[in-house]
């Protein structure tokens, strides 16, 4: 574990935890009694191959979905235990998710897009600033069909930051990119890391990743397992 | 297998595909009901005219001996012609007042003219006091035959033996009053009597006072008449009609057209709404089903079977839709014939028609579904397999109208903007929201506006337009004086005053219609007047004042000089005189004028033939009781009766309102309904990326309800013009010269409109509400898009 890590105060604890989907004929133990701990302002990176159960569990800590047992914590709050309102106030203040296919509301133009999220959040960041962060100005007014998917994918990314949430979940956020364009946003999420100080973790299953991480994972048949670089 | 996606496809899209379902059986089930309904009335009515000789014309004279008719029958143009005897008779009965038209028929001739139909007994004998009685009186106060009634004619009591039952096609409509909507079949009906009888009862042998007569070329009624009235002048005409302004005839005709003006609009309008949904709902099938497309194309599948495959969806829905409609639609025709034909006394026939209706129905139902399923599916014939792989270019991509003024729009709430722009970018479905709850609110300003209308007219007329408590009609023109002397002294009769009933054809320039003139007091109280804002109007000296009506037909306005023809008029039979007033009559279409103004008009015969009375409940009894046998007595009418009578003919609207609040609802539940669900299954990942970023169900809810808000506000502003102007084409088929039907959509109506169209739009939202609470956020986002 990171020495600088354990001076911060711990942001997410997991126990335990399992998510078994059940659909009466067929019985699938996506995660398996994860356990683990993340601090605040960490990078820090799950890899594990399709079907591992990685998005599951970045669905169980977003709250997204819920946990079948075990238990999910959120500093002191039990995330487990929330009901569907208050799951949403949890994701509203303090998950910022990034996606794959990037799920940008295509009936918003850029700044639209970033706005929505600014608007759900008391104190969001200034989003001219934001946009001037990930590098989009000048195409604010620009829909999500008239950008480039490394453009779409910054969108998604000042979408996530501009509420200032303490966690960013980032799910394959350089899956629909090429290898040049995935850099560059990998270099904005450290960016947006080190300078906010936001809490990162990144889903993926590229192990290049690794070199931007603080700690990393691996997920494999639903099982965490921390690895040293 | 296309087959099984094919019951898949269904399942998925049950809401929809019901509603659409839904829809096309209403717009079948009304087609058949309708026009089932028009046809067999037409055909029914022809073959009812057909079968009993209906004539031509109708001559009515004061009286004249029975030989003219062999005069009348040399003019040239006639056919035939028949002479007879037609007297009001009253029933000897100290329960109610009962009132039966005689006429009488000649026995010898098995073709006459005008005959009538035995429904059951057997014909009378010549020689007795023997009568075929109406078949509503005989049912309504459950005569049998061989039963005896007591009838005074010519002030003398007389008993009647009642041989049998019929009608005739003469007195399809037949009424007691000219202020009658409908009469009380146990107050009032026809009765039919031998002329050698009926003859000797009224001291009237070899006399006549009616002819019937038929035409070679019925076009050349005019000719006739001039010729007729030649012959007959001196015998007082008192009316000599042809067969479009009979009565009976143009009341029939007129409910006909009301008819058949509602057998296309209102099933085609249900049509077209279920169309577009079947249009709709392929269309985003075809868009979401483009990569499946491209690969059952790539395997070999033509265009045409593809095709095929999506047309057989809309095809199911007419198929289902149609055939329950029409199943619906005609067993319900002889429910809806005893409903829509109170008051037309005939008998309806159905043969013939089931099999049409059958057939029109599947090939209306067949191409509205096949039109528009192939409109929805014909995209696939389009596509080509590569392209047909590749994501759509997303509409979105375009800047829309609202971004042309985003300055208008910079400040305003996200949620707000999303729905505007929603709105703006799915043009086909806005618009079809838009139309569905403008038609909705249109058709659900009906209800109220129609009971309002009704009220109205039944409270205008019976509580501030005639006041009396009893009218009673004479038989004959007599001296005012006279007669009011005789009743307004009595003890506990309040007032009096007389009225006079001058049969006349008003005439402006080519324009002439047979109407009456009800001439009172100008000082009177029981017969009032009041303008379009409700304010009493003071009956004119010197002038006619006209209904709305009669004026509106013959293009009258106040100041113009029209024509008068009556047969009471000495010399050429014909007075001209200005328009003073135009007042709406809601009831009847008719003149009004000042009683001193007719009598002049009459050359100082100070004539009445009615007396409208008010007093207490046991002066008006005596009154009837010490007058029920004179012979110069027509009627009595108790202005209670008659509006009860009018409120019970009125309560088969109820009905109506039920319907049509249930059909507007429905179009607006349906419209909502497919606008919502096709909404929720197209957006699914951009909702579930709303979830996500920490929206609430309820405010993701929000962001619909917020673009079908604004719909809906525009849909019900739309749908009050076109509310006021389905009402007033209802209003213009739906009224005759006895029943005028005002066209005023009331306050209440509308706010009973916007009330109702907004929980038709809210019901669905219910559902909405439920199946954004059903997202399965994480597998919408995982979807490609």
């Amino acid at each position: 574990m990171n020495g600088a890590a354990e001076l911060r105060k711990p942001i997410l604890k997991a126990y335990n935890v399992n998510k078994i989907y059940d659909n009466g004929q067929v019985r699938t133990h996506a995660v398996k009694d994860v356990s683990f701990t993340v601090y605040e302002g960490e990078f820090i990176v799950i890899l594990g191959p399709s079907g591992s159960g990685k998005s599951t569990l970045m669905n169980l800590i977003g709250g997204m979905d819920a946990i079948t047992s075990g238990e999910l914590y959120y500093r002191d709050q039990a995330i487990h235990g929330f009901k569907k309102k208050e799951l949403a106030k949890f994701r509203r203040n303090v998950i910022g998710f990034v996606f794959q296919f990037y799920n940008l509301l295509p009936s918003l133009n850029c700044i639209e897009n970033i706005r929505l999220t600014a608007d759900l959040t008391k104190d969001p960041l200034p989003v001219n600033e934001i946009i001037k962060k990930v590098g989009l100005e000048g195409r604010e007014r620009h829909f999500p069909s008239q950008l480039s998917g490394g453009q779409q994918q910054r969108v998604a990314l000042a979408r996530a930051i501009v509420k200032a949430p303490e966690i960013l979940l980032c799910d394959e956020p350089t899956g629909a990119l090429d290898t040049e364009t995935s850099y560059q946003v990998l270099d904005l999420l450290q960016q947006i890391n080190r300078e906010y100080n936001k809490t990162l973790i990144i889903i993926s299953h590229d192990t290049e990743l690794v070199k931007y991480a603080d700690r990393f994972f691996e997920i494999r048949d639903g099982k965490l397992h921390e690895k040293v670089s | 297998m296309l087959y099984r996606k094919l019951l898949r496809d269904f399942w998925n899209h049950k809401g929809a595909y019901l509603a659409s379902m839904i829809l096309v059986m209403v717009g079948i089930l009304v087609y058949n009901m309708m026009s089932m309904l028009h046809d067999s009335f037409d055909y029914s009515l022809n073959l009812y005219y057909d079968e009993y000789h209906m004539a031509n014309g109708t001559l009515k004279v004061t009286s004249m001996p029975l030989s003219k008719v062999d005069q009348i029958i040399k003019l040239q143009g006639v056919k035939s012609a028949e002479g007879r005897l037609e007297k009001r008779v009253r029933l000897l009965d100290e329960e109610r007042e009962v009132t039966f038209n005689f006429i009488s028929y000649d026995a010898k001739n098995p073709d006459r003219l005008n005959n009538f139909q035995l429904i059951e007994g057997r014909m009378p004998d010549p020689t007795r006091p023997e009568i075929i009685m109406g078949n509503y009186y005989f049912n309504a106060v459950g005569l049998t035959i061989g039963d005896v009634i007591p009838v005074i004619i010519n002030g003398e009591k007389h008993n009647l033996e009642i041989v049998g039952y019929g009608r005739s096609p003469e007195f399809i409509y037949a009424k007691k009053n000219n202020n009658e909507l409908i009469s009380d079949p146990e107050t009032f009906d026809i009765a039919f009597m031998p002329y050698r009888s009926m003859s000797e009862m009224f001291l009237l042998e070899n006399q006549i006072n009616n002819v019937a007569f038929s035409l070679y070329d019925p076009e050349n009624f005019e000719n006739t008449k001039l010729e007729m009235k030649d012959l007959v002048y001196k015998y007082g005409i008192k009316e000599l009609t042809e067969l479009e302004e009979q009565v009976s005839h143009s009341a029939t005709t007129q409910k006909l057209d009301g008819i058949g003006s509602m057998t296309t609009s209102v099933p085609i309008m249900f049509l077209l709404i279920s169309g577009t949904i079947i249009y709709i709902v392929l269309k985003r099938i075809i868009e979401q089903e483009r990569t499946q497309i491209g690969v059952l194309k790539a395997c070999g599948f033509s265009d045409l079977r593809l095709l095929m495959h999506y047309i057989i969806y809309a095809v199911i829905v007419g198929a289902v839709g149609g055939g329950l409609g029409a199943y619906i639609g005609i067993s319900s025709v002889p429910y809806l014939i005893e409903m829509m034909a109170v008051g037309f006394n005939m008998p309806f026939e159905t043969a013939g028609l089931t099999q049409k209706y059958v057939i029109y129905s599947f090939l209306l139902s067949m191409f509205f579904a096949i039109f528009s399923g192939y409109m929805g599916a014909r995209r696939c014939l389009k596509l080509e397999p590569a392209d047909a792989m590749r994501p759509p270019v997303s509409k979105e991509s375009q800047e829309g109208l609202m971004d042309k003024f985003y300055w208008a729009f910079e400040g305003s709430d996200m949620k707000f903007r999303l729905a505007l722009r929603n709105m703006l970018r799915n043009k086909g479905r806005s618009l079809f929201i838009l139309f569905g709850i403008a038609i909705t609110a249109a058709l659900l300003t009906f209800p109220v506006s129609m009971s309002d209308m009704y009220g109205k007219m039944l409270f205008d007329q019976f509580s501030k337009i005639e006041v009396y408590d009893m009218k009673i009609s004479l038989n004959t023109y007599m001296d005012r004086e006279t007669v009011m002397k005789l009743i307004e002294n009595r003890d506990g009769i309040t007032r009096a005053e007389p009225m006079m009933v001058l049969p006349v054809k008003i005439k402006n320039a080519w324009r002439s219609k047979d109407s009456s003139i009800i001439s009172i007091r100008t000082d009177g109280k029981l017969y009032n007047l009041f303008d379009m804002d409700d304010n009493p109007v003071t009956l004119s000296r010197d002038g006619l004042t006209l209904s709305h009506w009669v004026a509106k037909e013959l293009d009258i306005e106040v100041g113009d000089e029209i024509v008068l023809e009556s047969p009471l008029f000495r010399g050429d039979g014909v007075r001209r005189i200005n328009v003073a007033q135009i007042v709406p009559q809601y009831i009847g279409t008719n003149g009004y004028m000042n009683i001193e103004l007719v009598s002049s008009l009459l050359e100082g015969k100070d004539y009445i033939n009615s007396i409208m009375v008010t007093g207490t409940d046991l002066a008006l009894k005596q009154l009837n009781d010490d007058l029920n046998e004179s012979k110069f007595i027509d009627t009595f009418d108790y202005r209670e009766q008659i509006a009860a009578v009018f409120n019970e003919y009125m309560a088969q609207t109820t009905a109506m309102v039920g319907i049509l609040i249930v059909v507007g609802m429905l179009i607006g539940f349906s419209v909502i309904y497919v606008a919502l669900t096709i909404s929720l299954s197209e957006r699914n990942r951009e909702l579930a990326t709303m979830l996500v970023v920490g929206l609430t169900e309820g405010e993701v809810h929000q962001v619909l309800l917020i673009e079908q808000f604004f719909l809906a506000v525009f849909g019900i502003i739309m749908g009050v013009p076109m509310g006021k102007a389905m009402l007033v084409s209802f209003a213009e088929t739906s009224s005759s010269d006895f029943l005028i039907m005002p066209a005023i959509i009331p306050s209440n109506a509308l706010l009973f409109s916007v009330v109702t169209t907004v929980i038709a739009i809210l019901i669905p939202q219910i559902i909405g509400r439920k199946k954004i609470g059903e997202i399965i956020v994480t597998e919408a986002l995982n979807a490609r898009e």
